[in-house]
């Protein structure tokens, strides 16, 4: 049973390290928006099409 | 038949029908729709049809050079872009985002350019984020794109949203500490409970507080931080609140329990103090939440006055911010602009829109030298004015700082009476007192446990959360159906309101006007003819009036379409014809307009400010409920004594300035709870006075400042389901209200003789703030 003499501690020591994850990606405010990303799985993935700003020879 | 791209019913006079290749869409209200739907297509994101909801349309916003260009001005830009590394990031509020396909198409259009990075907008508050790195986009470019869709960039509330983000992100750190710890020192807590039963080795006990007491100190000293703030604070100016025994039990549990791990104690409580701390946070946060969400959607609407104008001193004309405009500048205002400052017309002459400060539904033609007054808007024509000050000394800045000071001191907290808490503290704190005494006395070795039961028991926790809880749902609900409730108290304060009083121009009727008939004077001029000429000369008018003349028949090709000092005049190639005010006007309170060819009256036009569709049923559930309706209206007899006959409301006041409108509240309170609903600037001080001020979709910036609760959409059914609201959220609060005293008033005598151990104290007074929140949350699913 010794052995929680060990693992306590380091469990502490883990959870520690888990709150500053946390205060870390807080910061870098990505708890900012709690609400869109519940809908956004929804949306199909797109072909990422990259075309330049002007696109000039299209008929209208 | 409806447009393809914002369902909204195409007009006869504006059909647009242009063939998109590789689209099935063809049929448009409006040029910005065939332009946003080409774009769509063109970029390949055909999907946003398929996503979008079906329900909801909006019109496409089309804006001016003029607001573009607030987008390329550095000095309007700078405050919303922040420069991350390589990267620079743009926030932005866009107007016209109605559901999530509106986000997928505006994140995927701006994806496609190369420099941009991320893009990210949030349905909740119509923010969007873009980051991008390199010089070939340009924020002006960002926001045409945007454009170009049909939605609306602004710039809009950057210190309040720094100030915002800031508080809710310290208020989530607390909370993952105190949520985080307290299961943590839950953990250790049941070794010590299972050691209690059976018998657990000094060393491992003494092991397992320790740990208890490095998790539970930053729990209590870090997350339960702003409850012993709030205590110090109001301790030092001699007063209690709500917050002191809770610090009280925070400390005493805390300290209590170091000193029993230090000198091999009974009892360790840590697992209690965190546990208490995290259950009263996270109440804190959910009312936050909503607090927060509310003040967002208020910030959305204020303020419509332009950022910039054009500035044509000494001959030269330039772009300025509307803050550097000073006296004597000359400014130069064209058809859809809205006059920044106070001033008089220097050159030229407009129609002249000034509903939002008088109520007045017919624009006004205005001549040389007549006074121009901030927030009204010009409608047709173009001219040159000299201001009379700046932007704040306006007379619509000077009554806006007088509104938002009167409702700054509107207390949000309607349940913070000072002496009812006061009171009730020092009763807690009393009973804890006796309690220790009488233990002591008796020399019971459950002192300790006792007096931190008892003061655990009393904590006012559910009663303290059970209002901002009832409160913080009801706002929600509101919100969902699309009231915005500014004032909590007054949703409650509708019950016992027993008049109603009406403003008529925007509140009752449409503001916009229809035409009720046609009288043709001159029998050799045909009907129809005549008609399409009035649609010609209106053809591009951008005033009300011409909204309505438009549709009449197909327009007929007029040249020469000019401006009149009365009206329109156009010729149609034999005679000179003229549209505008008739000699005489009907006093039935409608507009006569009269067209003449060639000087002669040749047919009589009757346009009257159509009744709101929904008033009269709206006025029946309100005279249902045994409501007394009233109109106080700043418009002529005709028209105020023509809508409260046809809704059958008996008193009806035409022609009232804003100090009548206010005098009148005040009479009728005399012997009444009194609610007003108005739109205009001319109502900003009847709905301070009024008991309970309601706002109207499409108010000025300043009724709804002054407005207790805002319907955002132009739908006055709301209102008596807003009265079935306030009757829900009371009968809500009162169970609230019952069951947390209840549970307090029967706990306490327990607590007192010590059976209860704080362990147990915590967990009931946790159970009853959960049985208050999932009441709460019914009455956040309320249906009517």
């Amino acid at each position: 049973m010794e052995i929680i003499i060990l693992l306590i501690p380091l469990a502490i020591i883990l959870v520690a390290i888990a709150v500053a994850f946390f205060l870390w990606a807080l910061k870098r405010g990505q708890f900012d928006d709690l609400d869109s990303p519940a809908w956004r799985i929804l949306f199909d993935d797109q072909q990422q099409r990259k075309v330049p700003p002007k696109d000039d020879d299209e008929p209208e | 038949m409806l447009c393809d791209h914002c369902f909204q019913p195409i007009a006869h006079s504006g059909h647009v029908i242009t063939h998109i290749p590789a689209s099935d869409k063809h049929d448009f209200c409006c040029h910005g729709c065939a332009a946003a739907a080409a774009l769509i297509t063109n970029m390949g994101l055909q999907d946003y049809y398929r996503f979008r909801d079906q329900r909801a349309g909006a019109v496409v916003a089309t804006l001016s050079p003029t607001e573009l260009q607030v987008f390329a001005e550095p000095a309007l830009v700078a405050p919303f872009v922040t420069q991350l590394g390589h990267q620079r990031q743009l926030r932005l509020t866009v107007e016209g985002i109605h559901c999530a396909a509106c986000v997928w198409l505006l994140e995927q259009a701006l994806r496609q350019h190369q420099s941009v990075r991320e893009v990210s907008v949030n349905l909740a508050t119509h923010e969007l984020r873009v980051g991008w790195s390199g010089d070939e986009l340009s924020v002006a470019a960002i926001a045409a794109q945007i454009a170009a869709l049909g939605y609306r960039p602004r710039l809009l509330g950057q210190t309040h949203h720094t100030e915002r983000t800031e508080l809710e992100r310290r208020m989530l750190a607390r909370l993952l500490v105190a949520g985080l710890g307290a299961m943590q020192a839950m953990m250790y807590a049941v070794a010590l409970y299972a050691g209690a039963l059976d018998g657990i080795e000094s060393q491992y006990r003494d092991f397992f507080r320790v740990a208890g007491l490095i998790i539970s100190t930053p729990v209590v000293f870090f997350a339960g931080w702003p409850f012993l703030s709030s205590a110090v604070r109001a301790l030092r100016h001699r007063a209690v609140n709500m917050d002191v025994p809770v610090a009280l039990a925070l400390l005493m549990g805390w300290l209590g329990s170091v000193w029993s791990t230090a000198t091999a104690g009974e009892h360790v409580y840590f697992e209690s103090v965190s546990m208490f701390v995290f259950f009263l946070l996270v109440s804190r946060w959910l009312e936050m939440r909503q607090r927060h969400a509310i003040a967002r959607q208020f910030e959305r609407l204020h303020a419509d006055l332009p950022l910039l104008v054009e500035r044509v001193n000494n001959g030269g004309e330039q772009m300025i911010p509307t803050s550097l405009v000073v006296a004597d500048d000359l400014l130069r205002l064209r058809a859809g602009d809205v006059v920044a400052v106070d001033g008089a017309i220097t050159d030229g002459h407009a129609l002249v829109q000034e509903a939002v400060l008088n109520g007045e539904s017919f624009p006004v033609a205005r001549e040389t030298g007549a006074h121009l007054a901030a927030g009204s808007q010009i409608l047709d024509g173009t001219l040159i004015m000299r201001a009379h000050g700046n932007c704040e000394s306006s007379q619509l800045a000077l009554t806006d700082k007088l509104i938002t000071r009167a409702q700054q001191q509107r207390q949000f907290g309607v349940f913070e009476s000072p002496r009812l808490a006061a009171g009730f503290v020092t009763a807690v704190l009393v009973l804890a007192a006796i309690t220790a005494l009488v233990h002591a006395v008796t020399q019971s070795p459950a002192l300790f446990s006792a007096t931190l039961a008892v003061l655990v028991v009393t904590c006012p926790c559910a009663l303290a959360i059970a209002a901002p809880l009832t409160v913080a749902a009801s706002l929600g609900r509101a919100l969902a159906q699309g009231v915005l409730v500014a004032d909590v108290g007054a949703l409650l304060r509708l019950n016992q309101v027993t008049t109603v009083v009406f403003d008529k121009t925007g509140t009752l009727t449409d503001g916009d006007f229809t035409v009720r008939g046609w009288q043709l004077l001159d029998t050799s001029v045909n009907e129809t003819d005549a008609l399409s000429i009035i649609a010609g000369l209106e053809q591009h008018a951008s005033h009300p009036l011409a909204q309505a003349l438009k549709q009449l028949a197909p327009p007929a090709q007029l040249s020469d379409v000019r401006l009149t000092r009365t009206g329109i005049s156009g010729f149609d190639g034999r005679r000179l014809w003229h549209i505008g005010a008739a000699a005489q006007t009907n006093d039935d309170g409608c507009m006569v307009l009269s067209l003449s060819a060639d000087g002669v009256s040749v047919m009589q036009l009757t346009l009257i400010d159509q009744i709101n569709p929904l008033a009269p049923a709206a006025i029946e559930a309100l005279r249902a409920r045994k409501l007394r309706l009233a109109i106080c209206s700043g418009d002529q007899h005709g028209p105020v004594t023509r809508v409260a006959t046809a809704l059958h409301i008996d008193a009806a006041n035409a022609e009232q300035s804003p100090a009548q409108k206010t005098a009148f509240i005040a009479q009728q309170q005399a012997s009444a709870k009194v609610a007003m609903l108005g739109d205009g600037v001319n109502d900003a001080s009847a709905l301070l006075q009024a008991d309970v001020g309601i706002a109207v979709s499409s108010s000025s910036a300043l009724a709804r400042n002054a407005a207790d609760i805002y319907l955002v959409k132009a739908d006055i059914s709301q209102l008596p389901w807003l009265f079935r609201l306030a009757v829900a959220a009371q009968r809500t609060l009162r169970q609230n209200f019952a069951w947390a005293l209840g549970y307090n008033l029967i706990a306490v005598p327990f607590a007192m003789l010590g059976v209860v151990p704080p362990w147990l104290a915590a967990l009931g007074m946790s159970l009853s703030s959960l049985l208050v929140t999932a009441n709460a949350g019914r009455l956040a699913r309320w249906k009517s």
